[in-house]
C-alpha cells in the first residue's frame, strides 16, 4: 500500500515504525538475543527487573539494547498485588529511567492469569504519577474501557496463556476490545506462530507482543524474520479491508452455462 | 549511627551480611566494597533500604543502620 510509509503506531506520544513488539525472556544467550530482535526490527523490547547477585557475574542485557536503539518496557513481573507493582515501577523507574511501564500482576504460578481487580488498582495509582501504563490483562472488554479510563496509554489483552504458544484463543474477546478501544491494543501473551501474529493484525490489533515463539525457536532470528513479515503482512491486509464473511459460496466466476 | 562495641552489619537481598564500620556509613560505602569485576555496579540499578527506594541521588548521604536490608535490583531478560 502506498500509505505504509505513514503507517506509524502512537502510543503516549511515541511513535513506532514496527507493530512487532518483543521480549527478551528464554534466549538461550544474549548475542541470539540481540540478532532476533535486530531481525524482528522491533523497537519496543520488555524486560523484567529483579534483585541481582553481588556474588555472581552480571548479565547486562541492557546495553546491546541500548546500542540498538530499543526503546526499554520494563515489566512488573513477580508482582501478586497492586503493592507489588507499584513498587517495582518506581523501582524500575529508578533503575532504567524510564516511566513506561508494563503492568502485569499474576499471582496465579501455574496459568499466570492477570489479576484484573490488583491490576486496575495499580493502574490508577501508577497512572496517577505519570508512569506510562501498558497493563497485560485477560481478553476482558470491561476491564479494557476501565483501564482506559483511569489514563493507560494501551492495553495489553493476552491471546492465550503466557508462554502457550496456543494463539489467539481469546479471539471473540478481542475483536470486541479491538471494536470499542480509544487507546492501541497490544495483542500479547500466547502468540505461538507468525499465523497467529498475522490473524491478529488481520483483526485490526495495533501490535503484538512476542517472546517465547521467538525464543525457543531452533532458528530464533529467523524466526523473527517471519514475526516482523507476517506482522507487517497482517496490518497491509486490515488497511486494504478483508472480504465479507458469507454462509454460502458467492461465484467469482459468471455462472451461466456455455450454451446459454 | 550510634558508635557501639558490637559491630554492625547490613544485609544485602536477604542473603549476604556485610560489616559496616561503626562510623557513619552511607550507601555509596557499602556500594564500593561491592563494585568489583562480577559486580559491575553501573547506573541502571536500583536500590531499596528496608523496602523504601532510595534514589541515586541519596546514595552518598543514605546513612545505613545496623541491621539495615539492602535489595539491589537491576534489570534482567524477560517478556
Amino acid at each position: 500500500m502506498d500509505n505504509m510509509q505513514d503507517d506509524k503506531l502512537l502510543i503516549a506520544g511515541h511513535q513506532f515504525g514496527s507493530r512487532l513488539f518483543t521480549g527478551t525472556g528464554k534466549f538461550s544467550d544474549k548475542t541470539t538475543m540481540i540478532n532476533a530482535l535486530i531481525a524482528s526490527k522491533s523497537q519496543l523490547v520488555t524486560m523484567a527487573l529483579k534483585r541481582i547477585d553481588p556474588s555472581g557475574q552480571t548479565d547486562d542485557i541492557l546495553a546491546p539494547l541500548i546500542a540498538n536503539q530499543m526503546k526499554l518496557l520494563p515489566n512488573t513481573s513477580g508482582a501478586k498485588t497492586a503493592e507489588d507493582a507499584i513498587f517495582a515501577a518506581r523501582l524500575t523507574r529508578e533503575a532504567l529511567g524510564t516511566n513506561w511501564i508494563k503492568l502485569e500482576i499474576h499471582p496465579d504460578q501455574k496459568y499466570l492469569m492477570p489479576d484484573p481487580i490488583e491490576t486496575l488498582k495499580a493502574a490508577q495509582v501508577l497512572c496517577d504519577e505519570g508512569f506510562i501504563v501498558l497493563p497485560y490483562i485477560h481478553a476482558d472488554p470491561v476491564l479494557a474501557k476501565r483501564l482506559e479510563q483511569v489514563g493507560c496509554a494501551a492495553v495489553m489483552p493476552l491471546g492465550s496463556p503466557i508462554g502457550s504458544n496456543k494463539g489467539l484463543a481469546s479471539r471473540d474477546f478481542l475483536e470486541i476490545i479491538i471494536e470499542q478501544a480509544n487507546v492501541p491494543v497490544i495483542v500479547d501473551a500466547g502468540i505461538g506462530a507468525p499465523s497467529h501474529a498475522a490473524l491478529a493484525m488481520e483483526m485490526g490489533a495495533d501490535a503484538v507482543l512476542v517472546n517465547t515463539a521467538i525464543a525457543v525457536s531452533p532458528d530464533p532470528v529467523a524466526m523473527s524474520r517471519a514475526f516482523a513479515m507476517a506482522v507487517e503482512s497482517g496490518r497491509i491486509a486490515y488497511l486494504a479491508g478483508l472480504g465479507q464473511v458469507n454462509q454460502h459460496a458467492i461465484a467469482t466466476s459468471p455462472l451461466t452455462g456455455f450454451l446459454d | 549511627m550510634t558508635e557501639t562495641n558490637e559491630k554492625s552489619v547490613v544485609v544485602i537481598n536477604n542473603q549476604y551480611v556485610i560489616e559496616i564500620s561503626n562510623r557513619e556509613t552511607t550507601l555509596v560505602d557499602v556500594l564500593e566494597r561491592l563494585n568489583n569485576d562480577n559486580f559491575p555496579l553501573g547506573q541502571h540499578f536500583a536500590i531499596a533500604v528496608n523496602n523504601s527506594i532510595v534514589t541515586k541521588q541519596r546514595w552518598s548521604t543514605h546513612s545505613l543502620n545496623h541491621e539495615d536490608k539492602i535489595n539491589i535490583f537491576g534489570a534482567i531478560a524477560g517478556g
